[in-house]
């Protein structure tokens, strides 16, 4: 307990109520008067009894009256009781995705907004809680209240995939999109900026680049440069491979062009996927079996290259063997045998793992995200049960305890 | 005046039917004898003159008459202690104080005098009196029993000081004293006896007087202020003091009863908040009150 506040502190006046009753309390109680013919016989018999000392001894029922008006006097003062509680922990997630990007407003970004309302919320919450600030992996930073997250932290969140919204749908979760599009929480709490429309590129294919001017449905076929690249690496996605098969189709059906090369992961390359594999030299020669969807595959174990943040997909006896995150598949065999089973199933396998992690052509960004929103904002339910414990008022119970002392002082 | 017709109905009853040795003791000395009657059937055979049957063969019973002019005297304390009555919660004037049960007896001697022929006086500690000859001289009665409750001013004694002064013939029959007798001592009514005079001594007291850890406490408190009727005095009591008040009454009462039944003083303790004059009067006429 902190202590106690009071709602009407001129109401603690009232206290001087029992005060003054205890000092008055000799006349006030006086003891009731009764005529008899004669004291002649009661003074043979009766100690005797000064009114003094009659006066100044307090009975329980003083007593009880006294708390009875004490309790009233503070009930009236309206107290409160601040209640310690343990720092809370508060996750605040980023909306991910290029759209962070688009300009939201007198030249801050999306993401920029999101931030800046992450912070207030911070700077609302008591000295002591803590944030964990989620970007583009389940990982998240934790920082201090006022502590803004670091460019590069941010620069990961534009370039992250899909957010998975309703994964952090908790009652210590804070929701910061970058656009309207999203789900509404249930339990989290969300913080949106007023988004201006954002006019500019929505797709890219073989032929051009759609363009959306920011008020009609209507898009724009504009011609531009190079197509969407796709770029594999490592001996496992070597020319003839059945994964390098599946990759070209999957990249001609979107216009896409396929270059092979060493994989850089700095490069700024207007890719939208990467797929990596072992080199073949350091190849293990070690065969194992794996396969989903209905296919089945021998592969030769090479060397992982690196699964931060990714999500498994494909493994053989606990071992992971491909994972896939936003723009890059990672693949830990050096050669794959032909594939048993339906042909077809293993190539739609494949395809609809790089339609997810598919990441955009740079500055591309979808309609639904470049529309205007609203700001907004939801409590989350752990802010609200947190406020609820913060200050308890006691008028009521102390009217209660009131009531109580004045009905026992009524019956003794 | 129902009840007080009853109760001399009851009286005068007794008297029509005895010749004799009556049974109430207030009408039982100075009767004289005057001649005899036939007996009848359903009378006592005791009163029978057994000499008078040898002779006759017939029976008869001895005829008595009162002898004339007895003279009664009822000293009656009328001091501010006598309006004390039963303490209610309310601190309201009772309406049973001691002062109205005292006139209800006046009222029932007087009418018991007047039903035997008696001439009635009265006199109170506040310096009225009355004299009532005749049985059916209620005006001057009823007008003096309306005026207790007004003393006569620079006239106010009590009732031991009165009985001191008061001066008594020998044709006073009866005493019979009146009050709650807090300042009185046995001796002080002994000392109006005479041969062939009948003293009657009935205290009145309150109940609140009787019983004041049950009637002054009742509210549930545990200190009181008492205050004396007469002179105002005050004192602080508790109810360790009340029951120990109630433990000494016991003994002064039993003193008093026992000092006076050894002198053959009648003595009657009434309660003013519960006794009616019939139940105060009834055992000295051997009736049962109504």
């Amino acid at each position: 307990m902190d202590g106690l506040s009071f709602a009407q502190p001129l109401g603690l006046v009232a206290l001087l109520l029992p005060l003054a009753y205890l000092l008055f309390a000799r006349h006030l109680v006086r003891p009731e008067t009764r005529l008899v013919g004669s004291l002649a016989l009661w003074r043979r018999v009766a100690r005797p009894i000064s009114a003094a000392a009659d006066g100044g001894r307090l009975t329980w029922r003083t007593v009880l009256l006294c708390l009875a008006l004490a309790a009233v006097a503070l009930a009236v003062a309206g107290p409160r009781l601040r209640v310690e509680r343990a720092d809370e922990a508060w996750t605040l997630i980023l909306g991910t995705g290029p759209g962070g990007a688009l300009v939201a407003g007198e030249g801050a970004t999306r993401l920029d907004a999101a931030v800046e309302l992450g912070l207030a919320f911070a700077a609302e919450r008591p000295s002591g809680d803590r944030f964990l600030w989620i970007g583009s992996g389940p990982e998240g930073l934790e920082l201090a209240s006022g502590e803004a997250p670091p460019a590069d932290f941010l620069a990961e969140v534009r370039m992250a995939g899909p957010r998975d919204w309703a994964a952090w749908d908790r009652p210590d979760c804070v929701w910061l999109p970058v656009s309207g599009a999203g789900p509404l929480p249930r339990s989290a709490g969300l913080e949106r900026a007023r988004l201006a429309a954002a006019a500019g590129p929505v797709a890219r294919t073989g032929r051009g680049t759609w363009v959306w001017d920011g008020a009609r449905e209507a898009l724009q076929l504009v011609a531009s440069g190079a197509p969407p690249l796709v770029r594999v690496a490592g001996a496992a996605l070597g020319v003839g491979q059945p994964l390098r098969r599946v990759v070209e189709a999957w990249a001609l059906g979107r216009s896409a062009e396929v270059v092979a090369g060493e994989f850089e992961r700095q490069a700024a390359a207007r890719v939208v996927l990467e797929v990596v594999g072992p080199s073949g030299s350091d190849a293990q020669a070690r065969l194992v079996a794996t396969g989903r969807d209905g296919w089945l595959a021998t592969v030769e174990l090479g060397d992982w290259v690196d699964s931060t943040g990714l999500r498994s997909f494909l493994e053989a006896g606990g071992v992971g063997l491909a994972a896939a995150g936003s723009g890059r598949v990672e693949v830990s065999f050096s050669h794959m045998q032909n594939p048993r089973g339906d042909p077809a199933a293993f190539a739609v396998s494949w395809a609809e793992l790089f339609d997810a992690v598919e990441r955009p052509p740079e500055g591309v960004v979808a309609v639904a995200e470049r529309r205007a929103a609203e700001s907004a904002h939801i409590d989350a339910a752990g802010a609200g049960a947190v406020k609820d414990s913060r200050e308890r008022p006691l008028a009521a119970p102390l009217a209660l305890l009131a009531a109580l002392l004045l009905f026992v002082a009524r019956r003794r | 005046m129902g009840r007080l017709g009853l109760l001399v109905g009851r009286l005068l009853a007794l008297s029509a039917r005895r010749e004799g040795v009556g049974l109430a003791r207030l009408a039982g000395h100075g009767e004289e004898f005057v001649g005899h009657r036939p007996w009848r059937a359903g009378e006592d055979a005791r009163q029978i003159d057994w000499n008078l049957f040898a002779r006759f063969d017939q029976p008869f019973v001895r005829v008595y008459e009162r002898e004339a002019a007895e003279s009664w005297l009822v000293m009656l304390d009328t001091s501010a202690s006598m309006d004390v009555g039963a303490a209610d919660a309310t601190g309201d004037e009772p309406a049973g104080s001691k002062l109205q049960l005292a006139a209800e007896l006046v009222m029932g001697l007087a009418a018991l005098a007047g039903a035997t022929g008696a001439r009635l006086t009265v006199l109170t500690s506040a310096g009225k009196s009355l004299v009532q000859r005749r049985a059916r001289d209620t005006r001057a009665l009823r007008r003096f029993l309306e005026g207790l409750g007004t003393p006569d001013p620079g006239f106010e004694c009590g009732l031991g000081e009165l009985a001191a002064g008061v001066r008594l013939t020998p044709r006073t029959g009866r005493v019979v004293v009146i009050g709650d007798l807090f300042e009185m001592q046995p001796r002080d009514v002994l000392e109006l006896g005479a041969p062939g005079r009948e003293l009657v001594v009935i205290r009145v007291l309150a109940e609140a007087e009787l019983q004041p850890s049950a009637v002054l406490f009742e509210a549930g408190a545990t200190r009181l202020e008492l205050e004396e009727s007469e002179s105002g005095a005050r004192l602080l009591v508790d109810r360790e003091a009340a029951r120990a008040y109630e433990r000494e009454l016991e003994v002064e009462l039993e003193t008093w009863q026992a000092i006076l039944a050894r002198h053959r003083v009648l003595w009657r303790l009434a309660n003013a908040s519960s006794s009616s004059f019939e139940e105060v009067l009834g055992p000295f006429l051997g009736v049962r009150g109504s």
